[in-house]
């Protein structure tokens, strides 16, 4: 099995990014939304022929979007709660060689716990042209880097709370240790006098400012102003 | 001439406003007075500081 190339950024980590993952942004607590995810590359040069991906516990209301790559189906169990989605083409949409990037999409409300990370475990197959059947998994939920036997990330979701553009007020729940990985899309955040942004340019600023310090992380119960 | 007179009088005994003075106990005291204004130099501008931030 080929082992992606996986950038993770010492300075600000984000989720790292795999031939399948999450390609839609951080999601929105206890609000529906498509999260959409991306399928870079096939395997070892074949193309991709099936995506499972498994619905985490508390994502609710899920529905599949049909696409351009094949066949979309919600697994449910017993009790018809949706447990997964299979995205699959049947033999004759294959192509010959790994040329093509998928955007695969679901419709899913999230639960309502901001700053926090949802995995969404997935397996890729990959049918080869000769007919062999290659799968990756994409099953690694420990937002760590894969060790050389451990499966890929896992596609993930950075959930943050819902908000408008210019200033936000929150609440901040649990402990708040990687501030890029949530804070991302801000362009800047305010606990008291410590400030942090994504921006480098805005960092700089915030290290020249009188009076303002770095902020590094947040505690649960901390009370932050952000602008969008 | 006695007209204008009277009124500069009557002016100063009412007190116009005047403008204030640089605080630094006040909002970022740049931003009070010329709202959208950028900070000088290597600081964050005003629109950028959080509601009621005080340096």
């Amino acid at each position: 099995m080929r082992r992606p190339l996986v950038v993770l950024l010492a300075v600000f980590p984000l989720l790292a990014l795999g031939h399948v993952s999450v390609t839609s942004g951080n999601g929105i607590a206890n609000t529906t939304q498509e999260i959409v995810l991306g399928v870079g590359h096939g395997c070892e040069g074949a193309d991709t022929s099936a995506v499972s991906t498994t619905i985490p516990t508390g994502v609710t209301s899920v529905r599949a979007m049909p696409s351009g790559f094949g066949k979309s189906t919600v697994v449910s169990n017993a009790s018809g709660v949706a447990t997964g989605i299979k995205w699959e083409r049947s033999a004759s949409e294959l192509l010959p060689v790994d040329t093509n990037y998928y955007k695969l999409t679901m419709r899913v409300k999230l639960p309502n716990t901001p700053f926090t990370v949802i995995y969404f475990p997935s397996v890729q197959t990959c049918t080869a042209s000769d007919g062999g059947v290659l799968t990756t998994d994409w099953t690694n939920t420990t937002g760590l880097p894969p060790g050389p036997n451990d499966p890929e990330p896992a596609p993930a979701v950075a959930v943050v709370p819902a908000h408008k553009p210019g200033w936000n007020k929150f609440t901040v729940p649990v402990a708040v240790e990687n501030l890029g990985l949530f804070f991302n899309d801000a362009q800047i955040v305010w606990k008291g006098t410590q400030a942090f942004s994504a921006n480098a340019t805005t960092t700089e600023l915030i290290a020249g400012t009188a009076g303002v310090s770095a902020l590094t992380a947040l505690a649960a119960g901390d009370e932050v102003w952000v602008k969008y | 001439m006695k007209r204008w007179v009277l009124i500069g009088a009557l002016a100063g005994l009412t007190g116009c406003p005047q403008k204030p003075e640089p605080d630094a106990g006040v909002p970022y005291a740049h931003c009070l007075d010329q709202p959208g204004a950028t900070a000088p130099g290597s600081e964050l501008p005003c629109e950028l500081l959080p509601p009621g931030f005080k340096r």
